[in-house]
C-alpha cells in the first residue's frame, strides 16, 4: 500500500529524514516512534505530498507521489499533528468541502457524515464555526473528513492528542476496522502503550534514521515496547 | 496589587511603542524615537485640522457672546471622538482579554482587574477627546478677547473630567457591546460586524461631505441651537464651566463622577459574568439538509468566498472598493445632468476622452479591491489542507483569481453601465468599457496573486498582518494606481492618433495578451511555488 525507499530530506545542512525505508501493507496498522524532532512529521508529510523530498521514492499503491501526486492523493488521508482547519467555516461546510474535492455524491456522503459525527458525538456541532470547536472537536472533524471519502491509506500524526478517553477508544476501533477491511494505516506516536496494543507493526526512528522496524514481536520480543524503545534511543 | 494591574494595563496599551508586534521583538532605541515622532506628527497633524475647524466658528461664537455653546458644541464633539474611537477598544480590552481568566484566578478583586482595566480606557478616551479640545481651547484662548484666568484654568481642568464623562460614556457602551455579542450566535458575529462598518463609514463620508455646510448652518443658527442646548445639561454645564463659570464647573465635576461611579458600580456587577461567559452564546443546533455535490472548481470558488466574506478585515480592507463602484454609479445617475454641466469647461480634446475617463476611474477604485495579494498568506496554517488534497494547484490558483475578477467586475460593471447612461456615451463605447474593466480587473487579479506567491507569509498570528502590513498588497494599490493613471496618461498622449473607442480597444486587447502570460506563468512556476511553500 506504501512504500518508501531510501527517503532522504534535508533542510539546509540538516538531514531531517536520512536514507529511510519502510513498506506498509493492506491490513497493516503501522505505528511509528520516536524522540520529539526524530524526522516522524518529515516522513509523514513526505509520504502525503505536503513535503518535497531530496532523495528516494514514495509510491503509494504502486504509483509515485512525486510524478503522479493526484492519483495517490485520491487514495489516502492525511490527518496533522495540529488539526488547523478552515476556522472561518463551519463543520458541515468544511466536510462537504472535502467530500467535494474527493467527488463524493451527495448520498454517500450524508450517510459517512451521519456515521461518524455520531460515532463522535459531533453532529449537533456541525453547523457551529470551527473557530469555536475546541482542539479535541477539531480533531474529532480532521478525523471524520479523513474517513469521509474512505481512503485506502491513512497517515495520522499523533492523532490521540486532544482527544478524550472515549473518543481515543472510537477511533482506535475505526482505524482497526479500517484496516480488517483491507486498508491500512501509518500513525506517529508517543504513547507507547498504545502503540504496543494497537499496532501490527512499528517503526523507531532516531535523528532520521531508521533504527529498529517489524512486527510488534519482532521489535519487542518479550520486553515492553518502552523498554525497548528507551533502549534504543539512549 | 492594584499599582502593578495598573502598570501591566499601561504596558499593554503602549506597547506597540516599544515592541514590534509583527516580530514581537523590541524596537530598537531609534525605532522606538522614531514610532513616537511618527505618532507626534500624526497628532499634530489631526490637531492642526480641529484647530482650523474651531476657527471657522470661535469667532462668530465669540461675537455673539456665545462662548459658552462654542464649548459647548466642542464639548459634545470630543465626546464623541473620545468615545467611538475606543468604544470597540472598550470591549475587547475589557471583556475580551486574553489574561482575564489568568487574573481571575489569582488572588486579586475582580473590582482591582476591572478598575485598571477602566484606567486604560481613561488615558484612550483623554487621549481622543484632548485632540479636539486642546487644539480647540487654544483657538479659544487666542482669538477670544477678554481672557480671564477663570477661563484658562477651568478647561484646563475639565479636559480631565470630561475623560471620566468619556469613560463611562464608553465603558458603557462596550458593556451593551458586549452584552449583544453574547446574544449573537458566532457565525454571525462577522456580518454583523461588516454591516456595522459599512453604515459607520457611510456616514463618516456624509459627514465629511457634509462637513463645510453642516459648520455653517451651526453658525448661522447658533441662537436657536442655543437656546435648545441649555436644556441639554451635561452640554450647557460643561459650557457654562469652560468660560470660567465656577458653580457649573463643581456641577460638571459632580456629574462626572456620579456617572463613572455609577458605571462602575454596574459593570463591576456583572463583570465576572461578561468576562467569563462570552462563549455563552446560543449554539446552532445542526439538523441534516440536503446537499448536492459541487465540481472541485466550485468547492474551490465557494471556499474562498466565504474566506473573504467572513473575516471583516479582510473584507473592508480588500473589498470596500465593491460599495464605491455601484455608489459612483448612482451618483452618476442622480447628478448626471450637474456632471455634465461641468464638462463645458473642460477643453474639447480632453472631453472626447471620456469614454477613457469613466475606465480609467473605475479602474482606481477597483485598485481598492485587492482580494487575490494576501490570499496566499491568509492560507497560513491551513495550508497544509490544499497540498494534501487531490486537487490540481492551479485550480486553488484561479480559485483565488476567479473570485477577485467576479466580484470586482460585477461591481464594476454596473457601474460603467450606470455611468455611462448618466453620461449619455455610446453603446461600442459602454461595452468596451466594461470588457476593459473585466480584463483589467482579471490582469490585478493575477498580478496580486502573483506578488503574493513570491512574497507569503504563513507565520502571522493576526491576520491584519498580512492583509493590511503585506508588502503585495501595498504594491498592488500603489501599483495599480500608477497604472491607472499611466492608462489616462498615454491616451491624452495618442488623442490626435486614436480615438477613444480604439484606445479602449488596443488597450482591453493588450490587458488579455499580458494577463494570458501571466496565466502561463502561474500553471507552471506559481503551482510550483505553492507546491513547496
Amino acid at each position: 500500500m506504501l512504500k518508501i525507499n531510501n527517503l532522504t530530506k534535508n533542510f539546509g545542512d540538516k538531514k531531517a529524514v536520512d536514507n529511510l525505508s519502510l513498506q506498509i501493507n493492506s491490513g497493516e496498522i503501522y505505528g511509528f516512534i520516536g524522540h520529539n524532532g526524530a524526522g516522524k512529521t518529515t516522513t509523514l508529510k513526505s509520504a502525503v505530498g505536503i513535503l518535497q523530498f531530496d532523495e528516494g521514492e514514495i509510491l503509494i499503491n504502486g504509483k509515485s507521489i512525486k510524478e503522479n501526486p493526484l492519483e495517490c492523493k485520491k487514495e489516502l488521508a492525511y490527518i496533522p499533528d495540529n488539526p488547523d482547519l478552515y476556522d472561518f467555516m463551519t463543520g458541515i461546510q468544511y466536510l462537504n468541502f472535502i467530500a467535494d474535492i474527493f467527488e463524493i455524491s451527495a448520498g454517500e456522503r450524508q450517510e459517512r457524515i451521519k456515521k461518524y459525527a455520531d460515532i463522535f458525538s459531533l453532529t449537533p456541532d456541525l453547523a457551529e464555526s470551527i473557530s469555536s470547536y475546541s482542539h479535541g472537536m477539531k480533531q474529532k472533524l480532521a478525523i471524520i473528513s479523513a474517513w469521509i471519502h474512505s481512503p485506502k491509506l491513512i497517515l495520522m500524526d499523533e492523532p490521540f492528542v486532544g482527544l478524550d478517553p472515549k473518543a481515543s477508544h472510537l477511533l482506535k476501533g475505526m482505524m482497526r476496522e479500517h484496516c480488517d477491511n483491507g486498508g491500512a494505516i501509518f500513525f506517529s506516536t508517543h504513547v507507547l502503550e498504545v502503540a504496543e496494543k494497537l499496532c501490527d507493526k512499528v517503526a523507531i526512528i532516531k535523528n532520521g534514521r531508521l533504527i529498529k522496524s517489524g512486527t510488534m514481536e519482532e521489535v519487542k520480543g518479550d520486553d515492553s515496547l518502552e523498554e525497548v524503545f528507551l533502549e534504543l534511543e539512549g | 496589587m492594584l499599582k502593578a494591574l495598573l502598570k501591566k494595563q499601561f504596558i499593554e496599551l503602549f506597547k506597540s511603542y516599544f515592541v514590534n508586534r509583527k516580530t514581537g521583538k523590541a524596537r530598537s532605541r531609534g525605532g522606538v524615537i522614531g514610532y513616537f515622532i511618527l505618532f507626534a506628527v500624526l497628532m499634530l497633524l489631526l490637531a492642526i485640522s480641529f484647530y482650523g475647524m474651531s476657527m471657522m466658528l470661535v469667532e462668530s461664537f465669540c461675537t455673539m457672546e456665545l462662548d459658552w455653546l462654542y464649548f459647548a458644541l466642542i464639548g459634545l464633539m470630543s465626546t464623541l471622538l473620545g468615545t467611538f474611537g475606543s468604544v470597540f477598544n472598550t470591549y475587547t480590552g475589557i471583556y475580551q482579554s486574553k489574561d482575564n481568566e489568568m487574573l481571575l484566578s489569582m488572588p486579586i478583586k475582580p473590582s482591582y482587574i476591572l478598575f485598571s482595566r477602566i484606567a486604560g480606557v481613561y488615558v484612550l478616551g483623554l487621549l481622543y477627546e484632548a485632540l479636539m479640545l486642546v487644539p480647540s481651547t487654544l483657538c479659544y484662548w487666542i482669538n477670544c478677547p477678554a481672557i480671564t484666568s477663570a477661563k484658562i484654568i477651568s478647561p484646563i481642568i475639565l479636559i480631565f473630567v470630561l475623560a471620566f464623562f468619556i469613560s463611562a460614556l464608553t465603558c458603557l457602551l462596550g458593556w451593551i457591546v458586549a452584552l449583544i455579542s453574547g446574544k449573537i450566535k458566532s457565525k454571525n458575529k462577522n456580518v454583523v460586524t461588516i454591516i456595522t462598518s459599512l453604515v459607520f463609514f457611510a456616514f463618516y463620508y456624509f459627514v465629511c461631505m457634509r462637513f463645510s455646510s453642516i459648520l455653517t448652518s451651526i453658525v448661522e443658527n447658533a441662537t436657536l441651537i442655543g437656546e435648545k442646548i441649555k436644556y441639554v445639561f451635561p452640554a450647557y454645564a460643561f459650557g457654562m464651566a469652560s468660560i470660567g463659570s465656577p458653580i457649573y464647573l463643581l456641577l460638571f465635576i459632580l456629574f462626572s463622577a456620579v456617572c463613572f461611579g455609577a458605571t462602575y458600580f454596574v459593570m463591576s456587577k456583572s463583570f465576572i459574568k461578561i468576562a467569563t461567559g462570552s462563549k455563552s452564546a446560543k449554539k446552532t443546533v445542526y439538523t441534516e439538509k440536503k446537499v448536492s455535490q459541487q465540481s472541485s472548481s466550485k468547492a474551490l470558488l465557494m471556499k474562498e468566498f466565504k474566506r473573504f466574506t467572513s473575516s471583516p478585515t479582510y473584507f473592508m480592507n480588500c473589498g470596500i472598493g465593491l460599495f464605491i463602484m455601484p455608489v459612483v454609479g448612482i451618483i452618476a445617475l442622480v447628478k448626471g445632468n450637474l456632471i455634465i454641466g461641468y464638462f463645458d469647461i473642460i477643453p474639447p480634446e480632453l472631453k472626447q476622452l471620456l469614454p477613457v475617463a469613466v475606465a480609467v476611474t473605475l479602474g482606481l477604485i477597483g485598485n481598492l479591491n485587492n482580494i487575490t495579494s494576501p490570499s496566499i498568506s491568509l492560507e497560513g496554517k491551513n495550508l497544509w489542507i490544499l497540498q494534501s488534497l487531490p486537487v490540481d494547484l492551479y485550480k486553488v490558483l484561479q480559485s483565488k483569481i476567479y473570485l477577485h475578477t467576479y466580484l470586482n467586475s460585477i461591481s464594476a460593471i454596473i457601474s460603467a453601465v450606470m455611468v455611462s447612461i448618466a453620461f449619455k456615451l455610446g453603446i461600442v463605447d459602454t461595452i468596451l468599457i466594461c470588457a476593459m474593466l473585466y480584463i483589467y480587473t482579471y490582469f490585478g487579479g493575477t498580478m496580486g496573486l502573483i506578488l503574493n506567491l513570491k512574497m507569503p507569509n504563513l507565520t502571522w498570528t493576526n491576520e491584519v498582518v498580512p492583509i493590511k502590513q503585506g508588502m503585495p498588497v501595498m504594491i498592488c494599490v500603489l501599483g495599480g494606481w500608477f497604472v491607472s493613471a499611466a492608462i489616462g496618461g498615454v491616451a491624452y498622449l495618442l488623442k490626435d492618433l486614436l480615438t477613444p473607442t480604439s484606445y479602449l480597444a488596443i488597450c482591453t486587447v493588450f490587458f488579455s495578451v499580458v494577463s494570458s502570460i501571466l496565466d502561463k506563468w502561474l500553471k507552471k512556476k506559481g503551482t510550483e511555488i505553492l507546491k513547496t511553500l
